[in-house]
């Protein structure tokens, strides 16, 4: 392994993780502080999922008596609360509108951030730039117009209505993501083709996909996350029950105001323990293609 | 190419402009149509507790089944909607400029109605005297005359207190503290023998707005909040202040647990009383679910009012929430007819019995009710008497002065700044929202 | 022969409908035609629900002399002050995951854990632990420390740190995981040029890795800037609501209590659509001086595709 990484080697070898397969001396004192840092770090960064789980398992009068402590005995009667509270069809409402608005933004901001990358046209410097800032706008205060388009559109209280709304939240820094990552690309990689007289379309799924594929995975993951706990548009264009998302389901399970002797939290935090299990599972999943790193540099 | 580009550009530029005028002023033109609308269809009713609440989501199914019974050709979608503020807002705003949405919404008394009203219709025609009679609190959705909504049940402020502990301390569980003198005696001796007086966390100023509104009972005259509820009575001038004052009152007589200020109202504020370690807490109707707790249930009393300055001439309660008729609904008469329907004693009184919600429909008997919950017999008899009741008066802020109010309180109870300031950003703050909330601009 | 050949000066149309089309079309439908719509609100006196009356520059005159605003600002400024940290930070730990230490994968799910926690858990969590008589207070006094076992979550000088401070600390992890894609990129010959030239590790920090990811920091730099401006709202609320007093309302409450609370959503519009605008403008000038070295957004050298 140690031989590939050799300067003089000039063979296309996929470049290895920085670092790695080369511990062979025993640690330093300093190693051991870093381990311990990173380590006391990520143990408060769990501590929230784990108080949450632990809420989730108390019956209100528990959590109340306790609120830090281990639920014993643990009970699943807020799990069962929350799943007779439609949570199911919740989730899989979710997982469709979410999931469709990420891969839709990928598709499109790879296309769109291709365009900005490798094709020619007026304007382009000063258009990238007008998508950041409108990336940086908030749409809270613009909620009754965007309304308004989807109304026109003749699309509120349907799939298509929310998913294209959700695209729209994503695909500003979807596409800024994406033309950001084809512009750091090594020029000689798409020259050749160019040079070949290849056409865009072949440069975009022989050249520029492959090459996406780790840029993929971090843009699908940013979008689906932010679209995930997604709350107020998904109010306001869904309203029928069997059509709502998950974020608003929950939200529901709390009562109201006026009688603040029931506690919530232990029901809601069962509600977002399912919620938070999908980008979960998602994330331990693909973890392994984020670490695997990309091939881009084929060429030293 | 170049060319035809900046040509393409400056008539797009040109037609948003256009557009965004037409958008403008279109949202300008309409009036909201008063006809009644059709009697059949589907009825779209924004309920804030049918998501949470399995009881009143029971009623309200019989409610919607017989309804639709009676009115064939009618169907009622009941959706669900986050009992938050700010969120209903949103939606009627978008709702409101879109000009579709809900027929019937679920909004709370006074302010919500003050700031919804351009998209809400009066619904005096459509309440028969009968029904006009039967149910109290129209105070809290009457304006300029006209009725806006319909009052749901009855929610108001007391104090509820463990007889146990007060014995414990020395005082008499059956002759309760009556006015403020009262209550600093008995926060004394409940200090002495170790009690917490006065529940409750003043964390998100809950506590202010709640002891406010109890203690104003005792220290305005009916006409003096009648002329609060015009938003006209200046908070920097009795009786407001006096109300206020006595809030200080009390905190200075060490009532309050000493981290208050900084202990969340909930659960934290409630956790000390209903572990029968506080002796007292200010309590809303809805929770006289208090008496049937198995731990301080059988020792839990009410006390409906307190003397701050003079004798109270009302009760410091109101309509728990209305629901209002919106302009753009195509079935107003429709929708008004399944407002006062909801209202009518029997449902009042099923959800009474199951789930504790105080009815303002003069039909419900309370005699199961009193069976298990006995302590809230002083307020009930009041009721039964004929009792005055006008809305609590932190309910008859608009939101920003109320939000005002609720932190300058906070920081008065921290130290941070005087009562005389803080009432003066409050009155300050009245005058500038009082045009945008009357709609007077 | 190579002169015969006319240069195009730009793509087809219809290779530029098909790529940059969809995307256009979708961000000018519902981000700049509400941006357009928005913009005439902000000149005036909307309440929501009544029809928006022309004030021209009222809303602007008032946001220049509103204390509250100006609180809200500081408070925000407080979160900017602190950028610094929540950029490089996960920097540095993506680095020091990647190289030092065993067990990447499990650090980098661990920081990104929060994310996926809803704000407002966070929220509530820290208001247990933050208590008066919550588990840091009993540390405190337990380890002789008690003087400074106050009460954090209505300390009117701390609570807006704090509530920064909770924000870096439940986004970081985003950060680390884009910074630890960016990373694994690098070109491990770097690293072993400067290590023959006797760098440490915290020189080769500076002077390989940070210049390799320079277009990451930069779009993260940009998020963290958005975040600032746009994610202390929930969290916030449910830590301290905003107070006491003003104490830790930050710039996206005062617009959102503004909007939907008080009655004033062409205020509310005002504000935000000028605020980030200069944010907006900013950064693009940021970003343009970050390329200080002549270097070019687009090399359009060769033929066109």
């Amino acid at each position: 392994m140690t031989a590939l990484l050799t300067p003089d080697t000039a063979v296309e070898e996929p470049i290895q993780p920085h670092g790695r397969g080369r511990r062979r001396r025993p640690w330093s004192p300093t190693r051991w502080v870093v381990v311990a840092v990173c380590a006391a770090i990520a143990v408060s960064t769990i501590y929230p999922f784990v108080f949450m789980a632990f809420t989730s398992l108390k019956t209100s009068r528990d959590y109340v008596d306790n609120k830090l402590g281990l639920p014993i005995p643990p009970t699943f009667e807020n799990f069962v609360t929350a799943l007779t509270g439609n949570l199911g069809v919740s989730f899989v409402n979710s997982v469709i509108t979410v999931g469709a608005g990420t891969i839709l933004t990928v598709i499109l901001g790879c296309m769109g951030g291709f365009a900005f990358a490798f094709l020619r046209f007026p304007f382009r410097a000063g258009l990238l730039r007008l998508i950041m800032i409108i990336m940086v706008l908030p749409v809270t205060v613009l909620i009754p117009p965007i309304f308004k388009v989807i109304l026109d559109l003749g699309l509120v209280n349907t799939y298509p209505g929310l998913i294209l709304l959700y695209v729209g939240l994503s695909i500003p820094a979807g596409v800024y993501m994406m033309a950001t990552f084809f512009m750091a690309v090594p020029k000689e990689l798409v020259e050749s083709a160019r040079i070949d007289g290849a056409s865009p379309f072949r440069v975009f799924f022989n050249i520029a996909v492959p090459l996406a594929r780790p840029a993929f995975i971090t843009l699908g993951t940013f979008t689906f996350l932010g679209l995930w706990n997604e709350l107020l548009f998904a109010l306001l264009i869904m309203s029928s029950p069997e059509q709502r998302t998950l974020p608003v389901a929950i939200t529901l399970l709390r009562q109201s105001v006026q009688n603040p002797t029931l506690v919530q939290d232990a029901i809601i935090s069962a509600g977002l323990l399912m919620s938070a299990a999908l980008p979960f599972l998602l994330f331990v999943l693909f973890n392994r293609q984020i670490t695997q790193g990309m091939v881009a540099g084929a060429l030293k | 190419m170049q060319r035809k580009m900046r040509r393409s550009v400056a008539i797009a530029v040109a037609a948003s402009a256009v557009f965004g005028l037409a958008a403008c002023s279109g949202g300008g033109g309409a009036n909201p149509t008063s006809d009644d609308g059709s009697m059949k269809g589907t009825i779209k009713v924004w309920d804030l507790l049918v998501g949470s609440d399995k009881n009143w989501k029971a009623t309200m199914d019989k409610v919607d089944a017989q309804f639709e019974k009676d009115h064939p050709g009618a169907k009622i979608d009941r959706i669900a909607q986050p009992a938050d503020p700010a969120t209903i807002h949103q939606l009627m705003q978008a709702a409101a400029q879109s000009k579709s949405g809900p027929d019937l919404i679920m909004i709370w008394a006074w302010g919500d109605v003050l700031t919804l009203k351009p998209s809400l219709v009066p619904i005096d025609k459509y309440i028969s005297k009968k029904e006009r009679d039967s149910l109290t609190g129209w105070d809290g959705v009457t304006f300029g005359g006209e009725t806006y909504g319909v009052p749901i049940g009855l929610q108001g402020l007391g104090i509820s207190y463990n007889t146990k502990l007060f014995q414990e301390a020395g005082l008499d569980p059956d002759t309760p503290p009556a006015s403020v003198d009262d209550l600093l005696t008995a926060c004394k001796a409940l200090n002495a023998a170790g009690i917490t007086p006065i529940g409750g966390g003043n964390k998100e100023g809950y506590l202010s707005g709640w002891t406010t509104s109890t203690l104003y009972a005792g220290t305005a005259t009916t006409k003096e909040a009648a002329k609060q509820a015009t938003y006209t009575a200046p908070f920097t001038e009795a009786p407001f202040a006096d109300a206020a004052a006595g809030v200080m009152k009390l905190v200075d007589g060490k009532c309050f647990d000493k981290n208050m200020p900084a202990t969340p109202w909930y659960p934290d504020g409630f956790q000390k009383f209903q572990d029968g370690k506080a002796a007292m807490q200010f309590t809303i109707y809805s929770q006289f679910g208090y008496m049937t707790d198995p731990k301080i249930g059988q020792y839990v009393k009410f006390i409906p009012s307190i003397e701050n300055t003079r004798t109270p001439e009302f009760l410091p309660a109101g309509a728990m929430n209305v629901w209002a008729v919106t302009s753009f609904s195509q079935h107003k008469k429709l929708a008004a007819e399944l407002a006062l329907f909801q209202e009518q004693a029997k449902y009042q009184q099923e959800r009474l019995d199951t789930a504790g919600y105080f009815p303002n429909n003069k039909g419900v008997s309370f005699d199961d009710f009193l069976k298990t919950h006995p302590g809230a017999a002083p307020l009930v008899k009041m009721l039964k008497d004929g009792a005055k009741t006008v809305l609590p008066v932190h309910n008859m802020q608009d939101a920003k002065t109320n939000d005002i109010y609720q932190s300058q309180l906070e920081l008065v109870m921290l130290g941070q700044t005087s009562l005389k300031d803080a009432l003066q950003a409050t009155e300050d703050s009245r005058k500038q929202q009082y045009p945008v909330l009357m709609g007077s601009q | 022969m190579m002169g015969k050949r006319r240069m195009r000066k730009y793509s087809s149309i219809g290779t530029l409908a098909l790529f940059l089309g969809p995307s256009l079309l979708i961000i000018a439908l519902l981000r700049v035609w509400p941006v357009i719509q928005g913009a005439f609100i902000a000149f005036t006196q909307w309440d929501g629900i009544r029809p928006p009356v022309f004030n021209g520059l009222d809303n602007f005159t008032r946001m220049l002399s509103d204390p509250v605003l100006l609180t809200a600002l500081g408070n925000t400024g407080k979160i900017l002050i602190l950028a610094p940290v929540w950029i490089i930070l996960p920097l540095l730990l993506a680095a020091v995951i990647q190289d030092r230490i065993p067990g990447a994968s499990f650090f980098k799910i661990s920081y990104v854990l929060p994310v996926l926690v809803s704000p407002a858990v966070i929220g509530v969590l820290f208001v247990i632990i933050l208590g008066p008589d919550g588990p840091l207070n009993i540390v405190l006094r337990g380890i002789g420390l008690g003087a400074l076992a106050i009460n954090w979550t209505v300390d009117t000088t701390l609570v807006m740190w704090i509530v920064a401070g909770m924000l870096i600390w439940s986004t970081f992890g985003l950060g680390v995981l884009l910074f630890s894609a960016g990373l694994a990129s690098i070109d491990e010959s770097l690293y072993e040029a400067a290590r023959i030239d006797g760098a440490n590790w915290m020189q080769r920090f500076w002077y390989v890795t940070v210049p390799s990811v320079r277009g990451v920091i930069e779009y993260w730099t940009v998020m963290v800037v958005i975040m600032a401006f746009s994610s202390a709202i929930v969290l916030g609320y449910a830590f301290s609501q905003g107070g006491p007093g003003y104490a830790s309302t930050t710039v996206d409450l005062f617009i959102y209590n503004q909007a939907f609370r008080y009655g004033a959503p062409g205020y509310a519009t005002a504000i935000g659509i000028t605020l980030f605008l200069l944010i907006g403008i900013l950064l693009v000038i940021f970003l343009r001086l970050s390329r200080r070295r002549g270097e070019l957004m687009f090399d359009d050298s060769g033929t066109p595709l």
